[in-house]
């Protein structure tokens, strides 16, 4: 039971882990939630869908052509929306409400276009997971796991080893300062909307695969992004992938002995808990109310 | 009547005020210089509860006021103006001083339905204060304008005015004179001291040295969080710390 | 006929939901997405006490009222510590575990079946059933919301929650109690929401948590948006066009699934549009900016 409880969370926290990063290197760089997020996450399982179960095209090439057009998405996200608006002095909450709208708009298209039934990526017959440790995995479970621990040691990478990097953090930490120091801070931002988008497509056809896909499948997937991404620390990826884990497990094991229905409820009050006490999470930096 | 005692406050490790302790006396009107970064506003936000001491304590009339939530601080007597002039400039002016009355029976959410009339004639009578303190600052006309629309000076006018409105006896100004034309800076500073008169004590905050020298009966300078000297504007001119500390 | 009764009705429970966020979100400046779960709650005690015990609506709405106060004055907290975005994301985690209550809750709410058979409304011996009994008892809350909002707004109490919108820090140095002003209003905000959720149980006489959703409380806060925030008129005018415009789809012949869809689109690109060309709505106040 105890093996099985632990890969599954391990898993669970995997997909979290891949949103989380890439929705925390967003909130880092741009200081609000772009809630829209959550519907790129939900377009990449399905353009991936659309292109290996619709047009018939191998598995890897559909998902690597819907990862491309998710971190395009996010892209378009940045450039038609939150650039002119961060233009005119839009603040946060501005930013965050527009997002919503955007994520709502995007969620019901996929509604129109695909429908509402529960759709999925997998191509055969569900199969019984490996045994491993004492716990059942299938391979697109590792898949998923492997895949959380290396993007995100490669993002934590790019951000402490690359040009790049350095310039992600310089405008996360001081925008003022980065400006005057000659970041392209424009560009920057335009990267990081980039690389998280790609994350989250990612992790929708991923989850994808493994489970399956309805149209609101985002906004759920979104929610644990940012409960882990307070949990564990804005402005930190290891903070994020530590909040990705400790989430996880809340839930799976928080419902050991209750009905798994309350997974959510579970999240959002661990949400709250930080939110009341602790803002700034585990590895954050502190956001509490302005003060004078 | 104000009496801060040994207050202590860091940031990150940055040194804001290190054991200041200082009085001030009841109807004074006494200057507060120092330095950028001396570490002024945040004596003044310590002693009214926008920034909890590290140690020490603050004491008014007798009665502690260490770590009292800024409401509590305001309702006691000790009102205040910010260096970076807050005022809600949405509303008209009268609001911004009708807003300052204390214990308005209208403000809570059954004031509004229940003891109508009796709600009402406070108002009335709120109204009529407001508009003869909008007099006393000189800016009746501007009443009914947008506070946006005034000109700094005349912003600045409009926010002692709110402090006068909440009732407090004593007032704490952060830089109540600067970025202000002139004319204006004299009839502030006329005002200062005509509040003297009225049975308030004022501190402020001022870089205008000339300025203090004029209204100040007592000068506190302090740096690097610490009080350096204390005395009448002469005293204070000729201290050889206070120039030693102005050369660093 | 019955039709265009039906489109007058919602639009009268949405102006009760709207002009009580509106108090919330467009005077005292705090975004709430949890609106829904404040409607929900009004809705569930006042269907829950109906079915279960009989009791009269005459004190299953104070019932509703209260219990929707309660939840509203808890979900304030979290505005006592963080920023106002922060503050949304936790809105948005009380209104799932509301929902998550009443989604799995069953022995309590029914879960996702719901709550069927709500009986209709017995004002001491006189019942509404018809369209028409329902239109004039909505409208008749609808217009003692507006008023309750309007005299909160003209009072001393409004002009405090609209300075906790520009300026808090100022309104603490003035002497307001900022804490005290921000529980109360969410709780007087959620309890006229619950207004609207009695209204909705005993119009339709059944309810699910789907009424209740995230989505709904987009949709009420689009409502606000686009009146504009911080005007009561505007956010009587927001619910007349954000119920009335999307219904037109009706019309064109599409299956209702679609529109459904477009429904849902259609506000979602309102708030977008209004967002980056009109964050003050048609006719508002507050822009969602602060100096």
């Amino acid at each position: 039971m105890l093996p099985q409880l632990t890969a599954n969370a391990l898993i669970a926290a995997g997909a979290y882990c891949l949103v989380a990063v890439g929705f925390g290197l967003i909130f880092a760089t741009t200081r609000f939630f772009h809630f829209a997020h959550g519907a790129v996450y939900a377009w990449g399982a399905y353009l991936a869908f659309l292109f290996v179960k619709v047009l018939g095209l191998p598995l890897p090439v559909g998902a690597a052509l819907a990862v491309v057009l998710c971190a395009g998405l996010g892209a378009a996200f940045e450039l038609v929306l939150y650039r002119p608006l961060r233009a005119r002095g839009a603040s946060p909450l501005v930013l965050l409400l527009a997002s919503l709208g955007a994520y709502v708009v995007l969620q019901n298209l996929i509604s129109l276009f695909f429908g509402d039934q529960t759709q999925t990526l997998r191509s055969g017959v569900v199969r019984v997971g490996l045994p491993i440790l004492g716990a059942r995995v299938t391979p697109i479970q590792l898949v998923i796991i492997g895949a959380a621990v290396l993007l995100t040691a490669a993002v934590w990478l790019l951000l402490k080893r690359t040009r790049l990097g350095l310039e992600m953090r310089a405008v996360a930490n001081d925008p003022a300062l980065a400006l005057v120091s000659g970041v392209r801070s424009s560009r920057v931002i335009l990267a990081t909307f980039v690389l998280g988008s790609a994350l989250a497509g990612l992790a929708g056809i991923l989850v994808a695969l493994d489970v399956d896909m309805t149209p609101t499948m985002g906004m759920n997937a979104l929610m644990m992004g940012v409960v882990a991404v307070i949990v564990g620390g804005t402005g930190s990826v290891p903070g994020a992938a530590l909040g990705a884990l400790l989430l996880a497990f809340a839930q799976h094991f928080g419902v050991w002995h209750i009905s798994s229905k309350w997974q959510d409820a579970i999240a959002f009050v661990v949400l709250l808990l930080f939110l009341l006490f602790r803002p700034e999470g585990f590895l954050g930096r502190k956001v509490r109310k302005a003060e004078v | 009547m104000l009496r801060v005692q040994n207050l202590s406050k860091s940031f990150d490790g940055t040194v804001a005020l290190d054991g200041f302790s200082a009085e001030v006396r009841e109807r004074e009107v006494v200057g507060l210089v120092g330095p950028n970064g001396a570490g002024k506003t945040t004596l003044f936000n310590v002693v009214t509860g926008f920034l909890r001491p590290d140690g020490g304590d603050v004491t008014y009339k007798g009665e502690g006021l260490t770590s009292k939530p800024p409401y509590r601080v305001a309702r006691r007597g000790v009102a205040r103006t910010f260096q970076e002039l807050r005022l809600i400039y949405r509303m008209t002016v009268l609001e911004n001083v009708l807003l300052a009355f204390p214990a308005q029976a209208g403000e809570s959410a059954t004031g509004a339905f229940v003891r109508w009339r009796e709600v009402s004639r406070r108002q009335r009578r709120n109204r009529e204060e407001a508009l003869a303190l909008l007099d006393y600052v000189g800016l009746a006309e501007k009443a009914g304008e947008l506070a946006d629309e005034l000109s700094y000076g005349q912003q600045k006018l409009v926010s002692l005015a709110c402090c006068l409105a909440t009732g407090g006896e004593l007032l704490l100004l952060d830089e109540p004179v600067a970025g202000v034309a002139p004319g204006m800076v004299d009839k502030i500073l006329g005002l200062i001291t005509d509040l003297r008169g009225r049975g308030k004590t004022v501190v402020f905050i001022e870089h205008n040295f000339a300025a203090v020298t004029e209204v100040c009966d007592r000068v506190i300078f302090m740096d690097e969080g610490r009080l350096v000297a204390e005395g009448t504007p002469a005293d204070i001119r000729d201290n050889p710390d206070v120039i030693e500390s102005y050369l660093n | 006929m019955g039709y265009l009764l039906h489109i007058l009705i919602l639009i009268g429970i949405y102006v009760i939901l709207a002009e009580s966020l509106n108090l919330i979100a467009g005077y005292a400046g705090l975004l709430s997405i949890a609106h829904a779960a404040f409607y929900g709650v009004g809705a569930y005690v006042a269907a829950l006490l109906a079915l279960n015990y009989a009791v009269p609506p005459w004190l299953t709405v104070p019932a509703a009222v209260v219990a929707a106060a309660a939840v509203g004055a808890l979900v304030a907290w979290p505005a006592l510590r963080v920023r106002d975005d922060y503050f949304v994301v936790a809105t948005f985690a009380f209104q799932v575990i509301v929902f998550s209550v009443m989604n799995n809750w069953v022995a309590l709410t029914g879960g996702p079946l719901g709550l069927p058979g709500i009986p209709r409304p017995d004002f001491f011996g006189l019942t509404v059933k018809s369209h028409g009994g329902f239109l004039l008892l909505t409208w008749l809350f609808a217009a003692a919301v507006a008023f309750v909002c309007w005299r909160l707004a003209r009072a001393p109490f409004g002009r405090v929650l609209r300075a906790l919108r520009e300026d808090e820090v100022f309104a603490a140095a003035l002497g307001k109690n900022v804490a005290s002003f921000k529980v109360r209003v969410f709780a007087i905000g959620a309890a006229m929401a619950a207004v609207g959720g009695c209204l909705y149980a005993y119009y339709i006489t059944f309810i699910d948590p789907t009424s209740f959703t995230v989505m709904e409380s987009i949709f009420i806060i689009s409502i606000v948006i686009v009146g504009g925030a911080g005007s009561l008129r505007g956010a009587a005018l927001g619910a007349a066009v954000l119920v009335i415009l999307p219904e037109a789809l009706r019309f064109v012949g599409l299956p209702s699934s679609v529109a459904a869809n477009l429904r849902q689109i259609f506000y979602g690109l309102m708030l977008i549009l209004f967002m980056v060309f009109r964050p003050q709505g048609l006719i508002g106040e507050f822009s969602f900016r602060r100096r």
